[in-house]
């Protein structure tokens, strides 16, 4: 069965670098063998050279001492002791060296002819040249010889030198031991020659050794490098990973978490200790488990591309809702390896489509209450007008006081719908209405002094005088149409609430970039909780509750309007008879 | 025939009332119920002040006026518009040069003598400026 190529992307990394740890171990581990074995077998080798040469030193000194044998007898066959000289026919052995001579000459060997244990006969020299004449046979070879009547082979110490010897015993006639016939080769001749053999066997070994291990601190610093390079690149990828700025996972076939970015640890509340290796079953609820096994499943076996939307529990505990998007992955080999996912946060894409909807709704209820409110308006004008028009025609015709009564009583009401009626019409005209920038400002104080004769009846009929302080030079940015409505609001109000034969003032300044405008009237004040809610719609303080000639719109209509100069309107007021002073901002206007 | 005054509007009532404040004011009214009515008294030679409500069913004030323009039936008229309020309206954009002035319903009856006789006057000194 292929090893899932998920997991592959988890222990590829290691496997590469086992493999190559491995192939590294092993080149050391037969070097190491290699060496070892050439050692014991180059030990081998040499003991057999030795032995053999040994062996075949022994026949040669065979064979030499053979000769040697032959070289004597052609002299003649009687071996004999003479007046102290040891004799072979007419030939006298002592002295004579000729026969020793020849056999170095033939076979390169010592050769030496004893009489008892003396050398009479000789090639071994001493060391300061002169033939070893005299000397004596001691050791095993003399035991050999003259205790026990043998031949002797092997090593033997002549004279301070360690020989391959053969000692043959010479008889006389009657066979008693007379002398000896020794040849021998000095084994430090032979040795040289084994221990060059050995140096040059030895040093080959260490050269290819020394290859070897050169190999070997190749491939491991090269296995190393590899080993560095592969984790660098593995941790890029985890990077990569963990810089996508989605919560990201992939599992194996068998539904075990393979890897994940940082988001998803964070998002899911699990660290990667937590995660690695396990399913969905071990780590979430049954029933979520078993959602994502179904899709996880229905994904291999559709083998492609999987997106679907479902709500999860984030690590905060709040739901979010999500996108997965899944996709199979594959091995080498083409077989299905895992999937791969993707997490999409839609929670925030959601809630702002669903706020956009509200919006929406909102904007569509208040567009249908506008449409409405300026249908109604004219529709309530229109019967107004006959009113309106016909009320004072007969009121000038009415002699009658009751009947006056009664006709001054439907004026007021005919003038309190039309007063409702027109206000509701001004506030839903300049609600939100954005102010187009003019090509010329528009002079305050110009705008101010028109309301003022625009309510001057009002303020007459109480007798309260309007003080305009605004420098008539100071413009300001805005619409005249707006700005003349607010100041016949707050100025129809001053009339209304200001102090009998009192003063309203009307003053503007400018200060930080804007233009304060204010309204200030001597009269009966605001309660406390008032200054704010004067400024809803339908407002009413008690005092002017039963005033009838009011709506409770004037100062919604101002703040709709201050609003649309996007500036700020507030109202202050030291209580209760203290008088009101109504206060608002403009941009000024600036020549460009 | 002199002040003369036609009242373009489709609610009878409103008809009706400046009807009664003309006759008080002793000033000549001609009623239309319509715009193509309004057209067709101009057809038949009426010269003078046309008070012309803007929301009429079918043809409103505005179709009315680009017809009284395009049929060349405008010259010795004045034209005072009748609104509900102060709106900007987009039909109205290439028109107001034909509109002398606005009355916002609901108006006191001195408000319209006032204003019909102003432009009754202006309307007499052009024509006795023109003979």
């Amino acid at each position: 069965m292929p090893e899932p190529a998920g997991r592959a992307i988890i222990k590829g990394d290691n496997q590469v670098r086992i493999n190559i740890r491995k192939v590294s171990n092993a080149t050391v581990l037969t070097a190491t063998v290699v060496a070892l074995f050439m050692m014991l077998a180059t030990h081998l080798v040499l003991r057999e050279v030795r032995r053999e040469g040994i062996q075949e030193t022994g026949l040669l000194q065979q064979n030499a001492l053979k000769l040697f044998r032959e070289l004597l007898s052609a002299k003649g066959s009687d071996f004999r002791i003479q007046d102290g000289n040891l004799m072979v026919g007419a030939y006298l052995v002592n002295g004579n060296n000729e026969l020793p001579d020849k056999i170095r000459e033939i076979t390169g060997s010592s050769a030496t002819i004893f009489l008892g244990d003396t050398r009479v006969a000789t090639n071994i020299l001493l060391k300061d040249g002169r033939r070893a004449l005299g000397t004596r046979l001691t050791g095993p070879a003399y035991d050999a010889i003259y205790r026990q009547g043998k031949p002797f082979r092997g090593e033997a110490l002549i004279l301070g030198g360690t020989y391959f010897t053969a000692y043959d015993p010479i008889r006389d006639s009657r066979g008693k031991i007379i002398g000896a016939l020794f040849v021998g080769s000095k084994q430090s001749d032979y040795q040289a020659a084994y221990h060059r053999i050995n140096s040059k066997i030895w040093a080959i070994n260490g050269t290819l050794a020394c290859v070897l291990a050169f190999f070997a601190f190749l491939l491991l610093t090269e296995g190393k490098r590899s080993q560095d390079a592969i984790q660098k690149q593995l941790e890029f990828l985890q990077i990569i990973i963990d810089t996508m700025p989605s919560p990201v996972f992939y599992k194996d076939t068998e539904g075990r978490y393979l890897g994940f970015n940082k988001i998803y640890e964070s998002f899911v509340g699990l660290t990667r200790e937590q995660m690695s290796g396990k399913t969905v079953h071990d780590l979430w609820q049954k029933d979520l488990a078993d959602k994502y096994c179904l899709m996880d499943q229905d994904l291999f076996k559709k083998s492609g591309i999987q997106a679907y939307e479902s709500s999860v529990m984030h690590a905060d505990g709040t739901r979010h809702d999500v996108i997965f998007n899944k996709a199979v992955f594959r091995n080498h080999d083409g077989t299905v390896g895992g999937q791969i996912g993707v997490i999409l946060d839609i929670t925030e894409l959601k809630r702002t489509a669903q706020e956009k909807s509200r919006l929406e709704t909102q904007l569509h209820h208040s567009s249908m209450v506008k449409s409405l409110t300026i249908r109604l308006g004219h529709d309530m004008n229109t019967p107004l007008t006959p009113l309106f028009a016909l009320l004072p025609t007969v009121r000038a015709k009415v002699r009658d006081p009751s009947l006056e009564r009664m006709l001054d009583i439907c004026q007021d009401c005919v003038d309190q719908i039309q007063g409702l009626t027109s206000k509701a019409l001004d506030l839903v005209r300049f609600s939100s209405k954005a102010v187009p920038l003019g090509r010329d400002g528009v002079r305050l104080a110009w705008v101010a002094d028109c309301s003022a004769n625009s309510c001057e009846a009002l303020l007459d009929k109480r007798g309260i005088s309007c003080l305009n302080s605004i420098d008539p030079l100071l413009k300001v940015e805005g619409a005249e149409e707006q700005l003349a409505l607010l100041f016949d609001n707050l100025l129809s109000n001053a009339a209304r609430y200001g102090a009998e034969n009192g003063v309203v003032r009307v003053s503007a300044a400018l200060d930080e970039g804007a233009v304060t405008v204010s309204v200030q009237d001597d009269g009966i004040g605001l309660e406390p909780g008032h200054t704010v809610l004067i400024f809803e719609e339908f407002f009413k303080a008690d005092t002017a509750r039963h005033d009838l000639s009011t709506q409770g719109l004037g100062l919604a209509i101002c703040k709709s309007i201050v609003l649309n100069h996007k500036g700020r309107i507030w109202a202050k007021s030291a209580g209760t008879g203290q008088g009101t002073t109504i206060s608002f901002t403009l941009q000024p206007w600036e020549t460009a | 025939m002199q002040n003369k005054v036609m009242i373009v509007d489709d609610n009878e009532y409103v008809r009706a009332s400046v009807e009664i404040i003309c006759q008080s004011a002793q000033l000549n009214l001609t009623s239309a119920p319509s715009g193509e009515e309004c057209l067709r008294h101009l057809k038949s030679g009426f010269r003078g002040v046309i008070l012309m409500d803007i929301m009429m069913p079918e043809m409103d004030g505005w179709d009315t006026i680009r017809e009284i323009v395009g049929r060349e039936l405008y010259a010795g008229n004045l034209i005072v518009m009748l609104t509900g309020m102060g709106e900007p309206d987009a039909k109205m954009d290439g028109l107001q040069e034909y509109v002398t002035d606005y009355l916002t319903k609901p108006f006191h009856p001195d408000r319209l003598i006032d204003t019909l006789r102003d432009y009754l006057a202006l309307l007499g000194a052009a024509k006795e400026g023109h003979e």
